[in-house]
Parts: structure tokens; C-alpha cells; sequence
């Protein structure tokens, strides 16, 4: 058991309540953070980027829902988040990454880009022994190999048999129950070691977007619990190779309506 | 002939012909095809359709257009693509009950057996030549073999007969065709005329035909690298194929084994859904934004598959979405009929269906952008086909699916 594990986050957006309620959580279990790195690339440079992929009229949608507070992907999964933190008496899940580090005095590093040398740096700096992924991006090896044990991800799906994207719409579509598997990020796509699987309960009235709301809160705390297992040296890493999975992407929004209607026909056989 | 090489080098001087063609360009300029508002699928099956009668309609003798180019207007009849636009129309007629286009498919088989060479041959190139051509006897074929089928009239069958003993005699002793062939070389693509020798075996249950397939087959195989890559799937051997022929390779292979049995039939299935696996992660994975959609599929591939073109051909993708959907409903591996509506969405989103100009209202370009480099400025009737055949199937597919959902 160690003492002094030093733990660190690792986001890109400054209004983050997944990355601030694992940052709370982990506070209150007495496990850190000790450091937040924050790629601050500007919001001009961010916006002009998503324009080229997406169009104008789609950037702008997005600006909208950017600045709306609190704004994540699904916004239910805020209302999971601020449950699960009332539930563990969380203050400051949802405010600004940079002011709960402040408050709390924890080092905020900014950095341009999570590729850059000052990243790297500021993982050896602080002399981290593992970071966890708050991103959602493709990390680069200098990044994953700079903490002592490495960088851990919450996965929205079973591993190793769902890599990929909408792995939660995946798993529906062939019919196995949807979860969340906390990881070892390493080069590949969704290829680390695997420290555990967290199912995500269904119930009466659930669809694709709520359970995908609820997860956020279930890999909070699947991850803190990994984090402590890592700490306490409990941990059983379950290698995983690329032949045990496929790699998944984007669901097409047809198949998502028959995923829609499965999970319906799903839960009137269950009752 | 040299003037018009002169202004297709130009190009931009084009756009000046007519004002369908800048609001073309500036389109393809100004906004994503990502982002451009799709119409039902209904809607777009039927502007496809509508389009492939008016090319029907733009040939006086009865065969169908090649297509529409901004340089000439409608071109000539082509015999190859009349023919196996044939099945397109059937089946159209059979999911949206316009049975007027039974009538315009009979209309295109019988030209097909007017103009038929007494070889039993079907005619090369655009308009009516007097050289034969292999690949686009076996196309012609799969048109005859459809009608057929359909109401049983023997003179389709005899036509598509004496079309599959001509391709017999004509081919090399190792199974390839090298002769009466494109650029005189033999290509991979020949699968696609092997494909229609097994349909007409079928039928009629001549040996002959169906060892003549499996020797291409076996040619074919023996072409397969390492990686994967079938050699001899471009046009010319100094260029890299485009996902055109790719697709009529791997499509040709697909229809073999279907129409086989045997231990060929996993060889064959081993190189389709291998190749089918690498097209599905270069296409999957080339995007900015890894929550987005994916880019266009470049119209082009090196032998180490890598993208080689920085336009795309739209064909080849409505192609690749066809066997995509086909290797799903025998794999079952989603991942496939996934990315083949989203290369379906993508060549739906190039369609201009409210264009004032007919030739282009409806019509699936050869490039995306239209100044792509595969038929540059050109609507070519085999992508519209595609385009149809590929929108028929993924409904298909999806009502199956739906209606298992439900159950």
C-alpha cells in the first residue's frame, strides 16, 4: 500500500462535471488529484477545426450547447451526476475544473495540446503514478508512458468484445447487457489491460440516452474504485488482445431506431 | 476530339456552359455533403429512377444513355451498362409496384438481343460498334438471366446462352481474359463475367459454363497478395484501380461463391471478407473528428491499400455499399451494413434533386467533387443503378430487421 499515490486528471474542457465529480470523489476518498492538465486549445482554434469537419450551421450548434452550463453530451447525464453526488455529499461537482483546483489547491497545468512535450512534463513534474482520462481523445505514447503505472479510462462497454465507439448501442444490438469497463489506455484502440467491468442497470423506462446518462456516474465510481485497487496493490490486470474484440465506430442512425426497439421489445419480455 | 481534351484540362471554363453547372460547383465548394439536407429514401430512389428513365428516354433505339456529361449533353447507348441495368428496373417495379418499368427493362433486353453479334458477343464501347467486348457480354448476361426469370421467355435465355458459349471459346487456357478485352489486358474484374456464366449454368446446366467460371476463379485466387490486394484490378496497368472496379471484383467473387460449392467457396469467401474488413477500416477510421462521420472513401487505392486519390468515386461507393449489405446478411457482422448506410447517405447527399437541368435532377455524378478525376463533369447511368440497387437493398435489410425487432 502506498502512501503517497500520486493521481492526475486529464481533460479538455474547462466545464466538465464527469472530470469534477471524479475529481471530488477522489478528494473524498483521500485518493487526490494532485494534478489536472487541461488542454486549453482556443476556443477560435476549436471552432474553426469543427467547422471544416462539420459545417458552419453545425459548429454554431455546438457553440450553443458549450456555453449552456454544465453541458454534456446527453444532458439527463448531469441530473445522474448531480444524484450520485448528492448521494456522496460532493460540493463542487459541477463547477469549473479550474476553480476546484483552485479552491482546493490542486495543480492546474494548462497545456496547448495533451500531445505536447509539456503534457509529458507535467506528469514527471508531478511525478504521477497514474493519470486518468477525462478527454475523450487518442493519446500518444509519450503521454501514456510518462506516469509509473500508466492511464486509466472508463470504456462505455464490455471488453474486450466491444472496442470502439457506441460500444453502449453495440452491446444492445447483439442483445448483451450494457456496462463499463475501467482500463489501462495504451496505443491502440481500446487494446490495455482490462481492471473491471461495472454493469449498467435497465430499467422500465430506460432508453439508448438514458443509460448512456447514467453510465457517467457508474464509471466515476467504477474508476475511483480502481484507483483505490491500484493504490492498495489489489488490482488484477486481464491482458487483452485484438482478436478477442472488434473495433466499432459511429452507429448509423437507422440501426440506432432498431437498437431503440429492441431495448423496448427487451424490457416487455423482462416484465 | 482535341478541343474537348483541351477544355476538360481546363475544366473551370465548364462551369460557364450552363447555370445548373456553377450552383453544382459552388455547392460542391461551399458545403459539406455531410451537411446538406437529405430527402427520404423514397424520394431519392425515385429521383434516381426518374433520371435512369429520361437516359432510357435520350436514346432513340432502345437502350439507355450512358450517361450525362457537361461537355456533350446525353450521351450514347451503351449496351454493357443497358444491360445490367435490366435487374435495377425489375426489381424496382417489384418493391413499388410501377410496373411501366417492366416494360422499359423488356424494351432494353430486347435492343440487347437486336444488337447482339452473331459471335453471340454483346458490342464494346458506346453506341453500336462492331467489336466485342467480354466484360460487357457478361453484364449484358445478368440482364438477359434477370428477365428471364422474370417472365420466362426463352429468347432471353437462348441470348444469354449463346453470349456465355462465346466466352468460353474466347477464353485462355489459365481462365483469364486476355482477348476482345479493355485496353487489351485481362482484368481481375472478370469475376463479374464469371459471376454470369455460373447464372446462366444455373439454368441451364452446362458444364461448360461453370468450369469456364471457376477458371477464372482460380485465376483470379492466384492473383491475391499477401495483404490481401487482388493484382490486375484497374482499368490500365499504369493506374490504380478505383473503388469501382475494386468493387466489381470483390462483388464478382462475392456472387461466385454463392453460386458455387465446394472448397472454392471459402477460399473465395476468405479474400472477400478479408478485403471487405480492410476497406471497412480505411473508410471507418479516415475522419477528423473521431465522433463524426467518416470522409469520403478516396476513389482510388495503391496495392498496399493506401488512398490514392483525393476525390471520390461515387459509384464505387454505392458498390462497396451493396457488398457491404450482402456480406451482412451472410457474416452477420453489423459493422458492415453500418458503413454501408453511411456511404449510401453520402452519395445520396451529392444528388441534386431539385435541379432544373434534367440530366443532372436525380443523377449520381461520377466524382465527388464533380471535378473529381473518375468520368470528371459526368453522370454516369451505372451509378445511378448502383445508387438504386444499394437504396432497395438497405430498406430491404431494415424492414427485415425492424420487423425481428419487434418480435
Amino acid at each position: 500500500m502506498s502512501a503517497d499515490f500520486r493521481v492526475g486528471i486529464v481533460a479538455t474542457a474547462n466545464t466538465n462535471p464527469y472530470a469534477t465529480t471524479m475529481a471530488a470523489r477522489l478528494m473524498s476518498q483521500g485518493l487526490g488529484p494532485h494534478c489536472i492538465i487541461l488542454a486549453s486549445e482556443s476556443a477560435a482554434r476549436r471552432a474553426l477545426a469543427y467547422a471544416r469537419v462539420a459545417g458552419v450551421r453545425a459548429m454554431l450548434g455546438k457553440i450553443v450547447q458549450h456555453y449552456r452550463p454544465g453541458a454534456l453530451p446527453d444532458p439527463n447525464a448531469r441530473s445522474y451526476l448531480r444524484d450520485y453526488a448528492a448521494r456522496h455529499d460532493l460540493a463542487d461537482w459541477d463547477t469549473p475544473l479550474s476553480i476546484l483546483a483552485a479552491k482546493n489547491r490542486i495543480a492546474l497545468a494548462r497545456v496547448a495540446s495533451l500531445h505536447d512535450e509539456q503534457a509529458v512534463a507535467c506528469v514527471r513534474d508531478h511525478r504521477l503514478d497514474l493519470l486518468i482520462n477525462a478527454a475523450g481523445v487518442i493519446f500518444k505514447p509519450p503521454l501514456l508512458e510518462a506516469p509509473r503505472i500508466g492511464m486509466l479510462n472508463a470504456h462505455m462497454g464490455r471488453l474486450p468484445e466491444f472496442r470502439g465507439m457506441n460500444v453502449l448501442e453495440w452491446s444492445l444490438w447483439f442483445g448483451q447487457p450494457p456496462g463499463i469497463t475501467i482500463h489501462f489506455v495504451t496505443p491502440g484502440i481500446d487494446l490495455g489491460d482490462i481492471l473491471e467491468f461495472r454493469p449498467i442497470p435497465v430499467g422500465a423506462d430506460d432508453t439508448v440516452a438514458s443509460l448512456r446518462a447514467k453510465s457517467y456516474a457508474i464509471m466515476v465510481e467504477a474508476m475511483v474504485d480502481a484507483v483505490a485497487s491500484l493504490r492498495d496493490g489489489r488490482a488484477v490486470r486481464t491482458p487483452q488482445t485484438r482478436e478477442h474484440g472488434r473495433q466499432y465506430f459511429v452507429m448509423h442512425p437507422r440501426l440506432l431506431a432498431i437498437v431503440e426497439q429492441r431495448l423496448r421489445a427487451m424490457k416487455s419480455r423482462a416484465t | 476530339m482535341g478541343s474537348r481534351r483541351i477544355t476538360n484540362k481546363l475544366g473551370l471554363l465548364d462551369v460557364l456552359r450552363h447555370a445548373s453547372f456553377a450552383g453544382l460547383v459552388l455547392r460542391d465548394l461551399m458545403v459539406a455533403p455531410g451537411h446538406r439536407r437529405l430527402h427520404s429514401t423514397g424520394e431519392h430512389l425515385q429521383a434516381v429512377m426518374d433520371w435512369l428513365c429520361r437516359a432510357q428516354d435520350a436514346s432513340v433505339q432502345g437502350g439507355m444513355s450512358s450517361g450525362y456529361s457537361w461537355l456533350d449533353g446525353w450521351q450514347g447507348p451503351y449496351p454493357e451498362t443497358t444491360g445490367y441495368v435490366i435487374p435495377t428496373f425489375l426489381e424496382f417495379a417489384r418493391v413499388s409496384g410501377q410496373t411501366e418499368f417492366v416494360e422499359r427493362a423488356r424494351r432494353m433486353a430486347d435492343w440487347e438481343i437486336e444488337i447482339q453479334l452473331p459471335s453471340g458477343a454483346v458490342r464494346g464501347g458506346i453506341g453500336v460498334n462492331e467489336y466485342p467486348i467480354v466484360f460487357n457480354t457478361g453484364q449484358v448476361i445478368l440482364g438477359w438471366t434477370a428477365m428471364y426469370r422474370h417472365g420466362s421467355d426463352p429468347k432471353y435465355l437462348q441470348a444469354a446462352r449463346r453470349a456465355a458459349d462465346w466466352l468460353v471459346s474466347v477464353q485462355d487456357e489459365d481462365g483469364k481474359w486476355s482477348r476482345h478485352e479493355y485496353n487489351s489486358i485481362p482484368h481481375a474484374y472478370h469475376t463479374r463475367v464469371a459471376w454470369p456464366m455460373l447464372e446462366v449454368f444455373a439454368l441451364r446446366g452446362e458444364s461448360a459454363h461453370r468450369e469456364a467460371a471457376v477458371r477464372n476463379i482460380e485465376w483470379v485466387l492466384s492473383l491475391v497478395q499477401e495483404n490481401g490486394w487482388i493484382r490486375e484490378m484497374a482499368f490500365k496497368r499504369t493506374e490504380w484501380p478505383y473503388t469501382h472496379t475494386i468493387a466489381y471484383t470483390l462483388r464478382g467473387l462475392h456472387e461466385c461463391a454463392r453460386l458455387l460449392d465446394g472448397p472454392i467457396v471459402s477460399r473465395i469467401d476468405a479474400v472477400v471478407r478479408r478485403a471487405c474488413e480492410t476497406l471497412l477500416m480505411k473508410y471507418e477510421c479516415r475522419k477528423r473528428d473521431p465522433r463524426g462521420a467518416p470522409e469520403y472513401l478516396a476513389g482510388t487505392f495503391d496495392d498496399q491499400w493506401r488512398p490514392a486519390a483525393r476525390y471520390c468515386c461515387l459509384t464505387g461507393c454505392a458498390q462497396l455499399a451493396i457488398l457491404f449489405i450482402k456480406r451482412f446478411q451472410l457474416d452477420g457482422d453489423p459493422r458492415l451494413l453500418n458503413a454501408a448506410l453511411k456511404l449510401i447517405d453520402q452519395v445520396r447527399a451529392t444528388q441534386s434533386l431539385r435541379a432544373i437541368n434534367p440530366g443532372i435532377r436525380g443523377a449520381v455524378a461520377g466524382s465527388y467533387p464533380i471535378w473529381g478525376g473518375y468520368i470528371r463533369y459526368g453522370y454516369p447511368n451505372w451509378a445511378a443503378k448502383f445508387l438504386a440497387d444499394a437504396l432497395m437493398l438497405s430498406e430491404q435489410v431494415l424492414a427485415r430487421l425492424r420487423q425481428e425487432a419487434a418480435t
